[in-house]
C-alpha cells in the first residue's frame, strides 16, 4: 500500500511541475501508450478468468488433467500454442486456473511459456527477424524448456505449502465473507455470466493498478535511458552483453508481439544473437509491470524463486546458445 | 466490520469511485476511437481491440454498481486503486497532440559503433545490400559474431525487386517517404527526392532527418534516420522542427562505415502534420 500511495504521489508531483517539459510528455506518452496496448489483453484476460472461476468446477480440471503432475507441466509449459494470450492477460487466469486445482507448477509453466510458446509471438518475430524459422524455433524452444523446468524447480520447491494469495471479491455479492470458495453452487446460465463479469471487474480492478505502476517504470526507464549507451557497453563482452539484454527486456515492458522488432534493431549493431535472444525469452516471462502483477498472486517468496530461476535459466541457456552456434 | 465500513462516507466515495472508474476508461477509450487519437499512441490495427475494450469496460461498470450502493469495505484502498487507475485516463488527454521528438530520437537511437549512423556496405561487393538500422535481420549478427564484419552487410529487404523497379537517377523533386527511402534506398540511389521528418543534428554533427516506426505502440517506437549532407549552405533550422528536405540519395564513406546521405541542397521549415502523421507504421 505504501507503494502505491508513493508511486501516486510522484506521477502526481511530476506532472504537475514538469506538465510542460519534453521528458515529461516523451515519459506520458511511452506509458499511457504502453498501457492502452496492454489495456484489452488485461481486459479479455480478466474475462477469461471470470468465466473459468463461475464456469469450471474444480472438479472438472481435476478429471481433464493428466495423473502424473510432470505431464501436467509439460502441457502448462505449451498451452499457449492453443491458448495464446500475451503476458498482461495471463496474470488472471493463471489465478482461476490455479482456485480450479490446477497444480502450481503447471500454472507457473503456463503463466512463463504461455506469452512465448504461442503462435502469434512467432509469427512477429518470423517478421522481425526476416523469415528466419531457426530463430523462431530458438526462441519458443528456449520459452518453453525454460518454463518447464521452472515449473519443475516451483513443484519440487512448494508443493503443498500457501504460496498463492486469495483472489479480491470486491464487487461480487456471493455472500462469502472471505473470497469464494471453488465450489460452484448450482445456478441458472444467467447467474453464471454475471458472477462472472463480476469477478471479472474484480480482477482487472485488483490487477490493473499493477499494469499500471509496472508500465510507468518501463517509461520511466525508456524515458531516461539511452539504448546507445547500452548498445555501447554490449559490444565489450558476449556474456556481459547477454546479461545487460536481460536486464533491458526487464526493464522495458515491451509486449511479446513487439520485442522481436527491438531485439532485431540491435542486429543493426552486430550485438550477439545469444543477447537478441536472451532480450526476446526473457522479456516475455518476467518484466517489471509483470512482476508487480503477481503480487497480486503469489507470495513475495514465491514470485523471488520464479524470478530468479527464470533469470538463471535464460543465462545458463544463452551461454549454452554461444557455445554451441 | 465491513457494514460500519460500507457506512462511512468514506466507503461510499469508494464504492462509488470503481464504476467511475469503468466509465472514465469506457469515454476515453469511444473518445479516442471517435476522434482517431488512438493513433497518437497505437497503430491503427488496435481499433477493433480497443473498441471491443471500451464495450468491456462499460459492462464492467454496469456489473460494478452494486459496489456503489453498497459501499467498500476498504475505503482506503479503494481510493488508491481508483487513482491510479485513472492516471492514464488524466496524462492521455493531457497528451494528445504530442508526439515523439528530438528527446526520444536521442534516447531510443542505436547508431554504429562510431557514433555515426552508417549503413556498412560490402567493399569488395557489387550487390548494394545495406544495413537499414530499423528493420536489422538476425541472420547478418551471425556473419557479424564470425568475425566477418567488415565485408558483410545486414539487408532485411529482397533485392529482386528493387532491381526491377529501379528509379531512373534522372527523376526530380519525387516526394518520397522516409521510412521507404531508408528502407528500399537502392531503389533511389542517385534520384532527386524530397522526404520530410524531424531535423536534429547528430552527435557527429552532421544534420539528420528522423521519423519514428511504431510496430504496435509509441513504447516500441524506434527511429528511422537519414544523414544530410549539405551540398551548399543549408538554413539553421531549430532542432525538433518538421522539414522538408531535397536532394540526390547516395552513399558516402563516413567513420568506418558507408552511409546512406542525402546530398542536400534544399531544406525547409514546414508545419508539422498532426501526430499520427508524423510517425510511420511498419506493417
Amino acid at each position: 500500500m505504501t507503494m502505491q500511495y508513493l508511486f501516486f504521489g510522484i506521477v502526481t508531483l511530476l506532472t504537475l511541475f514538469y506538465h510542460n517539459t519534453e521528458w515529461f510528455n516523451t515519459l506520458a506518452v511511452t506509458f499511457t501508450s504502453v498501457v492502452l496496448e496492454a489495456i484489452p489483453f488485461v481486459l479479455f484476460g480478466a474475462l477469461i478468468g471470470g468465466v473459468v472461476e463461475q464456469f469450471i468446477s474444480r472438479d472438472w480440471v481435476v478429471r481433464i488433467l493428466p495423473k502424473r503432475g510432470w505431464m501436467t507441466t509439460l502441457v502448462g509449459g505449451g498451452l499457449g500454442l492453443i491458448f495464446p494470450i500475451c503476458e498482461c492477460g495471463i496474470v488472471p487466469i493463471v489465478r482461476r486456473f490455479i482456485g480450479k486445482g490446477v497444480p502450481l507448477g503447471a500454472s507457473v509453466a503456463y503463466l512463463l511459456g504461455g506469452p512465448i510458446v504461442n503462435p502469434l509471438v512467432a509469427a512477429s518475430t518470423a517478421v522481425a527477424y526476416d523469415g528466419d524459422w531457426f530463430i523462431v524455433a530458438l526462441r519458443l524452444g528456449f520459452g518453453y524448456v525454460i518454463a518447464v523446468t521452472t515449473g519443475f524447480i516451483i513443484n519440487k520447491m512448494f508443493a503443498g505449502q500457501p504460496v498463492v494469495l486469495d483472489a479480491p471479491n470486491e464487487t461480487a455479492d456471493c455472500g462469502c465473507a472471505d473470497g469464494c470458495t471453488t465450489e460452484i453452487p448450482e445456478r441458472k446460465f444467467g447467474g453464471k455470466v454475471r458472477d462472472s463479469l463480476k469477478t471479472a471487474a474484480d480482477d482487472f480492478f485488483d490487477i490493473g493498478r499493477y499494469l499500471i505502476m509496472g508500465a510507468f517504470l518501463a517509461a520511466l526507464f525508456q524515458t531516461l535511458i539511452s539504448r546507445q549507451a547500452v548498445a555501447t557497453e554490449l559490444l565489450a563482452n558476449e556474456s556481459f552483453a547477454i546479461a545487460i539484454m536481460m536486464g533491458l527486456a526487464v526493464a522495458l515492458n515491451l509486449c511479446s508481439e513487439a520485442d522481436a522488432f527491438v531485439a532485431a534493431s540491435f542486429a543493426a549493431i552486430a550485438i550477439p544473437l545469444t543477447a537478441q535472444m536472451a532480450f526476446m525469452v526473457l522479456g516475455p516471462m518476467l518484466d517489471m509491470k509483470l512482476l508487480l502483477m503477481l503480487s497480486t498472486l503469489f507470495t513475495r517468496r514465491l514470485i523471488v524463486v520464479i524470478s530468479l530461476s527464470t533469470l538463471i535459466l535464460v543465462f545458463l541457456s544463452m551461454t549454452l546458445l554461444r557455445i554451441l552456434l | 466490520m465491513v457494514k460500519s465500513a460500507q457506512t462511512t462516507l468514506a466507503g461510499r466515495i469508494a464504492g462509488i469511485l470503481i464504476p467511475f472508474t469503468f466509465i472514465a476508461w469506457t469515454g476515453l477509450l469511444v473518445y479516442l476511437l471517435a476522434t482517431g487519437l488512438y493513433k497518437n499512441y497505437l497503430k491503427p490495427g488496435f481499433y477493433i481491440l480497443l473498441l471491443v475494450s471500451a464495450l468491456i469496460t462499460l459492462i464492467f461498470m454496469l456489473f460494478s454498481l452494486s459496489k456503489a450502493k453498497k459501499g467498500s469495505s476498504n475505503p482506503a484502498d479503494g481510493f488508491m486503486r481508483g487513482g491510479i487507475l485513472l492516471l492514464p485516463v488524466v496524462l492521455i488527454l493531457m497528451t494528445t497532440d504530442f508526439s515523439l521528438g528530438e528527446y526520444a530520437y536521442r534516447k531510443r537511437h542505436i547508431a554504429g559503433d562510431n557514433g555515426v549512423h552508417h549503413i556498412t556496405i560490402p567493399i569488395d561487393s557489387d550487390s548494394l545490400l545495406a544495413n537499414a538500422e530499423p528493420f536489422g535481420t538476425g541472420k547478418t549478427v551471425r556473419r557479424i559474431a564470425d568475425g566477418e564484419k567488415e565485408n558483410f552487410i545486414v539487408h532485411p529487404f529482397n533485392t529482386d525487386t528493387i532491381a526491377v523497379q529501379a528509379m531512373k537517377p534522372d527523376s526530380i523533386g519525387t516526394k518520397v517517404d522516409l521510412g521507404e527511402l531508408v528502407r528500399r534506398w537502392e531503389l533511389y540511389r542517385g534520384a532527386v527526392v524530397e522526404t520530410e521528418g524531424l531535423i536534429t543534428r547528430g552527435d557527429d554533427g552532421k544534420l539528420n532527418v528522423f521519423r519514428f516506426v511504431l510496430h504496435c505502440c509509441v513504447g516500441d517506437a524506434r527511429p528511422v534516420v537519414l544523414i544530410l549532407e549539405p551540398t551548399g549552405v543549408l538554413p539553421d533550422i531549430k532542432g525538433g522542427s518538421w522539414v522538408a528536405a531535397k536532394g540526390r540519395i547516395g552513399v558516402k564513406q563516413i567513420g568506418k562505415g558507408i552511409s546512406l546521405v542525402l546530398f542536400c541542397d534544399g531544406l525547409s521549415q514546414r508545419p508539422a502534420p498532426p501526430v499520427d502523421e508524423q510517425y510511420l507504421f511498419a506493417e
